[in-house]
């Protein structure tokens, strides 16, 4: 910080003699400082940041082995014993509850570090050479990708994968790669006719130097925005999925599978249905607010 | 005209790709496909048998030739379970989910055109609160809890509506707009809530412009402003992602035609997952990919009708 403050309560007349302090600021601070004025976001935050607990010290928080049946208490009503009650096979609805963040939070995590895998590459390589192989192979690719119901394809891949976590995060990724090669692929576009990449061209640095420490970094932006928006769809297709039963298998607790169960008591014990779905709401909800936050903050015109 | 072709040529290496993709997806199920389908104890010659159904005894290029052959013909092939031609099922399920897609689109416009225009134009005071929190909610909320929750409270509890069954809209008209309202609703629920934040931003764009000043310093009142001027202007981005929003629709349609029991095209995907009917899996995935390409280029197509600058361009 300089030592210069501009003085607030005087009026500045053209002429006068002053020296303004301008602060220079890097663009993380400045994004931190939109970023924290931002509620919303910094409540997203707070239920992301919940979930992540919950995951980590699932042993800990949870009352219950999330496995543990109890075959004398099946589908038993919230006690104070079982504070959301039992499910079909005598377990812990709260400590299953507990335990299903574990795969939300991983469903957060890694079909979107796949297709960012997958994505950058390819809209690096599509929007720099150009040609053939952008025009007429990787957005041609990409286009015919887009034409698939995102759901649809999801569960097709899944299914024909076979059942099961890796598999539906592998199928899921796929739905959000073309979104990535897209605005990986026009970032790099508006970047490389920009006069430094020429000047770095003109030093003598090579196409992988270009791409890898000149176009990436400043490109990263946008990107940064659909990672947040595709880790609350990317929570939701996962619920989806196990909801529909091509997603995590029995017994591993997951907020979609206890839906599953939780809609053949709709009549009699509709509380059941309650609790998996408020949990998915809020993660979900708690991406697309930080996820906003993030957007504001790097480009504080885009709101 | 030239629009016109240039557009349509286009689809075709994109048709070529999805075909491709779809014929693919057989091949991308791990190990002895019939074996996955007819389980280990199934004898070599049903497996030959079935290998031979499904062209799987020829080589690669010969089989992906034969495929889109029979499927230019219109021929999807046989359902793995009963036999009978999947553009069948398909022909029969597809009508009931056009339905619910266009009555949740209705439903999505219905909520997400008024919201919208309040959030624009209450910029930063309660209305764009009110609508942008509504938003956020509409992203976040998995609808096919929403679809659980709404039957809890409006068929088993109030009794008001009907949980599940699908009478056809010719034999049963009131029965069956029953039945679509809570489906409808909760699936386009979500799409209003893209679609009003689309809105917002694309009305407060046109709303910054210079025709927008002109108009109000001519003296017209700003709710003629904003909706003979602003509004007009604004929905052209809003229906050019109308093909989006089918295929968001057409997803969000698979976990709700479960979830009340609708005997549509989602339904049938799930049940041929399921029964391990690839061939019914393969000709419903294709015919969802064909049908947002169509809906996509007639949006493309309109779009340039209504904006001649696009033609032009």
């Amino acid at each position: 910080m300089s030592v210069l403050q501009p003085v607030s309560d005087e009026v500045i007349q053209a002429g006068d003699d002053l020296a303004v302090a301008v602060v220079h600021r890097s663009r993380a601070t400045l994004f931190w400082i939109r970023f924290r004025r931002n509620k919303p976001a910094i409540f997203g935050a707070f239920l992301i940041g919940v979930m992540v607990v919950l995951a980590i010290f699932a042993p800990i928080i949870a009352p219950f082995d999330p496995n543990a049946q109890d075959l004398n208490n099946l589908i038993g009503p919230p006690t104070s014993h079982h504070l959301l009650g039992t499910d079909d096979l005598g377990r812990d609805v709260l400590s299953r509850l507990i335990y299903g963040a574990r795969v939300s939070v991983a469903a957060s995590i890694v079909p979107v570090a796949l297709a960012l895998l997958a994505g950058i590459p390819l809209g690096l390589i599509a929007g720099y050479y150009r040609g053939f192989l952008d025009e007429g192979l990787i957005m041609r690719v990409v286009d015919a990708l887009q034409a698939f119901p995102f759901l649809v394809l999801a569960l097709a891949l899944a299914a024909v994968l076979g059942p099961g976590f890796l598999n539906a995060m592998i199928a899921i990724a796929v739905g959000f790669v073309p979104g990535f090669v897209r605005i990986v692929r026009g970032q790099v576009l508006q970047i490389a006719a920009q006069e430094y990449i020429q000047g770095a061209r003109a030093l003598g640095a090579g196409d992988a130097r270009i791409l890898l420490r000149h176009i990436l970094p400043n490109s990263l932006a946008p990107v940064l925005v659909q990672t947040s928006v595709a880790m609350a769809a990317a929570i939701l297709a996962e619920a989806g999925l196990s909801f529909l039963g091509v997603g995590v298998q029995p017994p591993t607790p997951s907020w979609g599978t206890m839906l599953t169960f939780a809609q053949s008591y709709i009549v009699n014990k509709p509380y059941l249905a309650v609790a998996p779905g408020v949990a998915i709401f809020l993660a979900v909800l708690g991406f697309n607010l930080f996820g906003d936050g993030v957007r504001d903050g790097l480009d504080p015109r885009s709101s | 005209m030239t629009f016109a072709i240039r557009r349509l040529l286009l689809t075709i290496p994109v048709l070529v790709l999805v075909t491709l993709m779809v014929f693919s997806l057989i091949h991308l199920v791990p190990g002895d496909v019939a074996t996955v389908i007819l389980g280990e104890e199934a004898t070599p010659q049903a497996k030959a048998q079935l290998d031979h159904q499904l062209g799987l005894d020829q080589p690669l290029p010969a089989q992906y030739v034969n495929w889109i052959g029979r499927v230019a013909r219109g021929d999807l092939g046989n359902s793995l379970i009963d036999q009978t031609p999947v553009t069948e099922a398909i022909g029969q399920r597809l009508p009931v989910t056009a339905e619910l897609a266009i009555a949740s689109f209705i439903v999505a416009l219905l909520i997400a055109i008024p919201a919208g225009i309040f959030a624009a134009t209450f910029r930063g005071r309660l209305p764009d609160y009110v609508s942008t929190m509504f938003a956020f909610v509409g992203m976040s909320v998995p609808s096919f809890w929403l679809g659980i929750m709404a039957i809890i409270f409006f068929a088993v509890r109030l009794r008001w509506l009907p949980s599940s069954g699908f009478p056809p809209l010719r034999d049963d008209p009131l029965g069956n707009l029953q039945a679509v309202l809570l489906p409808a609703v909760v699936t386009g629920f979500r799409e209003a809530a893209v679609l009003m934040r689309m809105l917002r931003s694309s009305l407060l764009e046109v709303m910054s412009m210079d025709f927008i000043r002109t108009a109000r310093s001519k003296g017209l009142r700003k709710w003629t402003v904003i909706m003979r001027h602003a509004v007009r202007n604004a929905l052209i981005p809003v229906a050019t992602s109308s093909g989006l929003a089918i295929a968001g629709l057409l997803g969000g349609l698979v976990l709700t035609e479960t979830v009340f029991n609708i005997p549509g095209f989602g339904r049938l995907i799930v049940t041929a997952i399921f029964q391990r009917d690839f061939v019914t899996v393969q000709g419903a995935v294709l015919v969802s990919a064909l049908l947002v390409i169509g809906v996509n280029v007639i949006v493309d197509l309109t779009y340039a009708i209504l904006d001649p600058r696009i033609r032009l361009s």
